[in-house]
């Protein structure tokens, strides 16, 4: 395959290298994340130009959109017009020249020098054995081939030689003190670290002391400078030394022990492995500030709430100075443009990176006060970095510190970008082999950011004209009058209830992007893990037969699945179906499970289940479930993509016709699982499992030790412990392989279903675990879910009457005109519900009779009287102690309906 | 072939737009600051808007005298808004005084301006069409002076052009469309004549979102505006005045109502568009060659042709499809055959500004690929642009007329409120235009908008019904011609008795401070009574 074609590049300041030509495909520019060959040219973009072959055409050049241009042999190329280029041509790309070549002998020898102008490769600079070295890391694709060579040189070297592996960078004023100890402490962390003191030539000396200690090691330099330039342009100084030297990760901190070296490797690690930036974090669960004096606490906790209002993104800790880089972050952010000092400086660093689409995770630091020296916080570095943050937001809003412009092509770029950066990655021996879709530590997209603030700044709204109304209330409605107070309470409540459900019920809708990424995946990884499924089944013979006959036809290895069907002792009916059925299927990996003992419910029985459980991941199924053949794959690839512990997949009622409030039950079921779970664990980190179609690492489960058998919802309850347990949670919904299920079958069921639920709701808010959550909104939207239902539908059912007092009492016509605000959400509501009505019955094929949706109408208010009555009775039943558990009876309406329309 | 797509320039980087933008900001800022208090001359509605916000925030109703539902009141809240913004600084008088509106104006046009660039820039990719359309937008005679004043409108095109924006662009978002909706029911909640461009709009969210959520987007949309639109009705049922009474359901005792309002100014007859008495006629020549209007022949007549040009080239060129129809959304207005007031032009400025700014691009564009006969490549799009910017120079005797910023029409005002402030006695009733309510309000409990005595029972019972009351009369071009052109019977015959105390002159306009003589001829026996409201529409402006 290999191709006879090279490119020459020629920097205008460098000495030029030449690259073999071996894929189809090749984009230049200065991004190392994006790009297969590295530019370091300030005048080149980001992602400047792509080079394809076209069978039968040859090469074709094509102008990404670059800020200034490409040149073909001096004619300008038109942005995203593929034109031809012919051997010889050359190519102007900013300062750098690149020409295509045919047959030239010399360009192999000439690769060597390219992992130099690869910021990410190992670094081969002055040091004459490293160079051997560097090529063989550049082109052995086995992961860890970094540190093989790392423990090489380390054995080869001497304890003071340099690895130029990792730069430490401090830039020092006034340090003295603080400074030998600190050097010391670096050096003992480990051999790949070696320290740059950029010092502003302090008069009490740092200087001279960082000079004395650079005799003794080779690992430690100085950069001492004329003047007090600023915190930001020494570290400037000493990023572009790190990427002049050849570095690949680059700490910056500072040298008053604030930032204590031990953090230095588990940082370094996490630049490694985890991301592209690693953040020592003080305002993560686990970080944290010592000594501090309650006002600068105040300072640093404004200042940062403030950044991240106005910037949007999620980190916690904005302002942190103590970080490690790979070094092609450093160099695709144009460091020469920060003109930032002080605080600011750190801001505008990490939302650079941000922007530029740079993976940022925190780690928890502790952060004690200064041991020696002196803070040097000033008024006016804060005012700086107020103002900066304001500055770098408009910037942005205005198309600053892009990657990719808005265009046709850019999804295209984007994804042979994500393709070659894979490649690269591997080439470059990374650990890390996906680009991870990361939902519990950050989550970069516009949506996430702005859905947040749109919540809570409309909660906020409504609580600020809640406490209006309240003060209003006592001059405009008549002072005695408390039902009409009541009333405006009733509706500012209701209001932002209904507000906030129909904005998770539109979530999965907001951005079609994003939505794309809760889709199943297109491709499958290889089988890896193993799945035992649990099947509790209990009074369910008539449909017992096909669940275990869908849940034998997924399609995996049979060495790497096990099925259990549970059943207690005193169900014969359905142990002898089952065992009927498992003697015709004959196989080795399926087992009856028969138990007793008490109680007699799901979780007893999942326990038991457990008992038995062999494999890597335990998943769930109920009775009467029909899972998708494809579902293992799907949650196979899905687990090793996203390094999550716990899938859960989306399950949907889908018998819509079959009982008068089955359609609203159906649609309940399609807006929670494709928009509501999606819409929790994404913006608040929180997943209320489902009762099935749950996939489980067993390790995880037996850690926590299993199902709760005294919980009614032992589902929820599950994700929360799961959750606490530091578990990482990912929903997906794709229709095509959601596990389909049936509406209870008749009004006494369905309430019974409701009432048990409701009331497992408030059992685990009783149990508490909740309050353990790490994070407050996570606590905040646990408790939210577990007591909507019991709260929505008390106040759907308070609407006519306050609706009523607002039309017949004297209330001031503007708090009239208040209560009217949650009956229109509601309507909303039932419009958007009608509208996912037939985005539902498109996607599953189901064809609606017309006007359908005035039987919807005339349903909904029944269906949530039926709500609101269940949710009474679990509140009773709770009140008097009944917790037994009432089944739903199963009659596979859901079977029959999906054979009539051919879909299964 | 799409010429749009045609080797398109690059975008500049986002600090040369910001500099761009910067410099049209200023120019905007220069043209539409330097003289804003003295042309044009402060007019009756800007001086009712002011008093309505004021109303709003030191009462709490939406107007000082009855609220007939002439406009949705969001407009005068914003305005009132403004003025407790400004409040703290510059005292309460001042605040809700038509210069600080036209502060509030200024401060509008700018962002305006802002949105009509990122709107011509999102459309086309290109930075041309985006300087020609602003600087149209904001140079204009005739935006420059309806722009200046406090109108409802301007508070319209601003949300209008929020709502637009938000809604360009491939791919919306919901929150897109969220916003978009919103800002677009700020807008006809603002002024009334926003819904015209509903379908418009519809049909680019269609256009803009993908089959993902497209019907999401829609109903998202639809149902936001019509929940806030829905609470101006559902305020005047609160009120028991939605429905006019004498209906089945208006009860029989005489009030306000929103129902009846809107009939009688659905009822006004304009004729049909083409008919040369109609009021579009009038309209249309009195901007295009006016002699006391603000006229720009070249805006109105180019954006009218350029918009047609538009339309056809948007068949094809689908990047201009959303401008074409909001144009064509909103000229519905003009022709549908009922009134048309000049200040219904406002909206349409900144689509006519557009229209030509993306007319001329296109021409440049042409030319660029014509010009390919001609050897050097490089010249090629020099020429074309140049072309483009020949195209414009019949606008510059018009644009560089300098009255807008020399010429003084409200000195003369002041003076005849400061006469009447220095001679009347404080408890005189004085009929007034309405510019002067708020220097009055509060000193002179007498001084009255002069539609009101015919118009609001509650003023002509104060009177009796009978012109003799009235002392004095502030009168202005404006107040003769509605005494005698749409029968105020009470404010005409107070004009036909009275005599000029003092006259003041500014810039072509008579302001005459005038005391009612009532003894003459025993002329007092008539009196008209007022039982249903007459309201005080916007008139033709004399």
């Amino acid at each position: 395959m290999n191709s006879s074609h090279y490119l020459h590049v020629q920097p205008s300041d460098q000495p030029g290298y030449t690259i073999p030509l071996k894929d189809d495909r090749i984009v230049i520019g200065r991004s190392s994340r994006y790009c297969d060959v590295v530019l370091d040219d300030c005048c080149a973009s980001r992602v400047h130009l792509k080079i394809e072959r076209k069978p039968g055409v040859g090469w074709l050049v094509t102008d990404l959109h670059s800020a200034n241009g490409t040149r073909v042999d001096e004619d300008a190329l038109a942005p995203v017009h593929p034109t031809e280029l012919h051997t010889g041509a050359i190519l102007k790309v900013g300062t750098t020249q690149i020409s295509l070549c045919v047959d030239d002998v010399e360009a192999y020898k000439l690769v060597i020098d390219t992992s130099a102008h690869r910021p990410d490769g190992m670094p081969n600079s002055d040091h004459m054995d490293a160079e051997p070295l560097a090529l063989q890391t550049a082109f052995t694709p086995e992961a860890d081939v970094r540190n093989d060579t790392l423990h090489t040189l380390m054995r080869g070297s001497e304890q003071s030689k340099s690895l130029n592996y990792c730069l430490v960078v401090i830039p020092t004023y006034n340090e003295a003190e603080n400074i030998h100890r600190l050097l010391e402490e670096i050096m003992a962390q480990g051999r790949q670290f070696d320290v740059l003191v950029v010092d502003d030539n302090s008069p009490d000396g740092t200087g001279d002391i960082v000079s004395a200690r650079t005799e003794l090691s080779e690992r430690v330099r100085v950069l001492r400078r004329a003047g007090k330039h600023g915190i930001g342009s020494a570290y400037v100084a000493g990023f572009e030394y790190a990427i002049e030297h050849g570095y690949a990760y680059v700490v910056q901190m500072d040298a008053d022990f604030s930032h204590q070296p031990r953090y230095l490797p588990v940082l370094l690690n996490m630049t490694e492995n985890v991301c592209d930036v690693a953040i020592g974090s003080r305002k993560v669960p686990g970080g944290g500030t010592e000594n501090w004096s309650p006002v600068r606490a105040a300072i640093s906790m404004g200042g940062s709430l403030y950044t991240q209002m106005i910037l949007g993104t999620q980190l916690q800790d904005v302002t942190s100075g103590f970080k490690c880089f790979r070094v092609s972050v450093l160099v695709s952010i144009d460091l020469c443009s920060i003109q930032t000092n002080g605080f600011g400086f750190q801001v505008e660093l990490h939302y650079r990176a941000y922007r530029a689409g740079f993976h940022l995770c925190e780690y928890p630091i502790v952060f004690p006060d200064r041991i020696a020296g002196k803070s040097k916080m000033s008024m006016r570095i804060f005012g700086e970095a107020m103002i900066k943050v304001v500055n770098m937001r408009l910037l942005a809003l205005l198309g600053g510190y892009r990657v990719f412009l808005e265009d046709d092509d850019t999804a295209e770029v984007e994804r042979h970008a994500r393709a070659t950066h894979i490649n690269a990655a591997r080439i470059q021996a990374r650990s890390m082999v996906f680009p991870t879709i990361d939902d519990t530590v950050q989550t970069h997209s516009l949506a996430a950011r702005v859905i947040p603030w749109v919540v809570l700044a409309a909660l906020v709204l409504w609580l600020v004209s809640l406490v209006v109304g309240f003060l209003q209330g006592t001059m405009t409605v008549n002072s005695g009058d408390i039902l009409a107070r009541a009333v405006v309470l009733l509706s500012a409540l209701l209001g932002v209830q209904s507000l906030f459900t129909l904005v998770w019920m539109l979530y999965s809708w907001n951005n079609p992007r994003e939505a794309e990424r809760n889709r199943s995946p297109r491709t499958y990884a290889e089988p890896s893990f193993s799945f035992t499924a649990l099947i509790p089944a209990r009074h369910e013979a008539e449909v017992i037969r096909e669940t275990i006959l869908a849940v034998d036809a997924i399609d995996y290895p049979a060495h790497l699945k096990q099925t259990l069907v549970l059943c207690r002792r005193d169900d014969h009916d359905t142990i002898q179906r089952v065992t009927e059925v498992l003697q015709d299927l004959n196989r080795d990996n399926m087992r009856l499970v028969v138990f007793g003992g008490e109680p007699i419910n799901k979780p007893a029985a999942l326990n038991k289940g457990l008992e038995f459980a062999q494999n890597d991941v335990v998943c769930i199924f109920d009775a009467e479930d029909e899972p998708h053949g494809d579902l293992y794959q799907v949650v196979n690839t899905v687990m090793l993509r996203d390094e999550v512990d716990v899938v859960q997949s989306g399950v949907q009622l889908i018998n819509l016709h079959s009982r008068w409030f089955s359609a609203l039950n159906v649609l309940e079921y399609f807006f929670w699982f494709k928009s509501g779970l999606l819409f929790f664990s994404r913006l608040w980190q929180v997943t209320p499992l489902g009762g099935n179609s749950v996939f489980i690492k067993r390790d995880f489960l037996k850690r926590i030790g299993g199902w709760d058998e005294t919980c009614l919802t032992e589902d929820a309850d599950l994700g929360i412990r799961l959750t606490n347990a530091g578990a990482r949670l990912r929903v997906i919904y794709d229709e095509e392989h959601t596990t389909r299920e049936e509406t209870p079958d008749s009004v006494s069921s369905f309430v019974k279903q409701r009432t048990r639920w409701n009331q497992g709701f408030l059992q685990i808010l009783a149990k508490g675990d909740w309050r353990h959550l790490p994070r407050l909104r996570q606590k905040v939207l646990a408790c939210y879910i577990l007591l909507t239902p019991i709260f929505q539908s008390t106040l759907i059912v308070l609407l006519p009457f306050s609706i009523t007092v607002a039309l017949t009492t004297k209330i001031a016509v503007g708090w009239a005109l208040f209560t009217f605000i949650p009956l229109g959400l509601l309507l909303m509501q039932f419009l958007v519900q009608v509208i996912g009505l037939y985005d539902f019955a498109r996607a599953y094929n189901i064809r609606l009779p017309f006007g359908y949706p005035l039987m919807l109408a005339a349903a909904y208010y029944p269906y949530q009287a039926l709500l609101a009555f269940a949710a009474t009775r679990a509140v009773l039943r709770q009140i008097f102690g009944r917790v037994n558990w009432e089944k739903t009876r199963h009659l596979n309406a859901h079977r029959s309906l999906s054979l009539e329309d051919g879909g299964a | 072939m799409h010429i749009l797509k045609v080797n398109p320039q690059p975008l500049l980087q986002a600090r040369q737009t910001i500099i761009i933008l910067m410099l049209l900001l200023t120019v905007s800022a220069v043209t539409h600051g330097s003289n804003m208090f003295h042309w044009p001359y402060f007019e009756n509605d800007e001086g009712t808007y002011m008093s309505q916000a004021h109303a709003v925030m030191t009462t709490g109703k939406l107007a000082h005298y009855t609220y007939w539902y002439d406009h949705a009141p969001v407009g005068w809240i914003q305005i009132g808004f403004w003025g407790k913004i400004v409040e703290p600084f510059v005292g309460r008088d001042a605040a809700f005084s038509i210069e600080s509106g036209r502060v509030f104006m200024l401060v509008l046009h700018l962002i305006s301006t802002a949105l009509v660039y990122a709107i011509a820039r999102k459309m086309t990719r290109s930075e041309f069409p985006a300087i020609i359309a602003v600087l149209i937008f904001t140079l204009s005679p005739v935006a420059l002076t309806y722009q200046r004043r406090v109108l409802l409108d301007n508070m319209q095109i601003l949300w209008n052009l929020v709502a637009l924006y938000l809604i360009m662009g491939e791919r919306r978002t919901l929150l897109h469309v969220v916003g978009s909706a919103v800002a677009f029911s700020m807008a006809f909640m603002s002024k009334e004549t926003g819904v015209f461009f509903t379908p418009a709009m519809l049909i680019i969210l269609w256009m803009n979102t993908e089959r993902h959520n497209r019907w999401f987007a829609l109903i998202t949309w639809l149902g936001i505006c019509f929940l806030i639109g829905i609470s101006y009705p559902l305020y005047a049922l609160l009120n028991s005045e939605l429905f006019p009474f004498g209906s089945a359901l208006g009860g029989s005792s005489p009030h306000v109502s929103l129902l009846g309002t809107l009939s009688f100014q659905l009822g006004r007859p304009g004729g049909y568009f083409l008919d040369p008495g109609s009021s579009f006629m009038i309209t249309f020549r009195g901007l295009t060659a006016g002699q006391d209007w603000p006229a720009d022949p070249y805006m109105i007549m180019g954006g009218i042709i350029c918009m047609g040009v538009i339309t056809l080239l948007a068949i094809r060129e689908k990047p201009l499809r959303p401008l074409a129809l909001m144009a064509l959304a909103y000229s519905l207005l003009y022709i549908r055959g009922g009134i048309v007031i000049d200040f219904y032009v406002i909206p349409m400025i900144p689509l006519f500004a557009l229209c030509i700014g993306f007319a001329v691009y296109y021409l440049a564009k042409l030319s660029t690929i014509a010009l390919q006969v001609l050897p050097l490549p490089r010249l090629r799009p020099v020429l074309g642009y140049s072309l483009g910017v020949l195209a414009m120079l019949p606008f510059v005797p018009v644009y560089s007329s300098t009255i807008v910023y020399i010429n003084d029409q409200t000195t003369a005002q002041e003076a005849a409120v400061v006469y009447i402030r220095e001679n009347l006695p404080r408890d005189a009733f004085i009929l007034i235009d309405n510019y002067a309510f708020l220097d009055f309000y509060g000193d002179f409990e007498n001084a009255h908008y002069y539609w009101k005595v015919d118009g609001d029972p509650a003023i002509n019972s104060i009177i009796e019904g009978d012109w003799c009351n009235v002392d004095y009369v502030l009168s202005t071009p404006q107040v003769a011609f509605d005494a005698y052109q749409q029968g105020l019977t009470i404010v005409r015959q107070a004009l036909d008795n009275s005599e000029i105390m003092e006259s003041f002159f500014g810039d072509g306009r008579h302001y005459e401070v005038r005391r009612v003589i009532a003894d003459q001829a025993g002329a007092c026996d008539e009196v008209s009574e007022v039982v249903m409201f007459v309201p005080s529409p916007p008139t033709q402006r004399r």
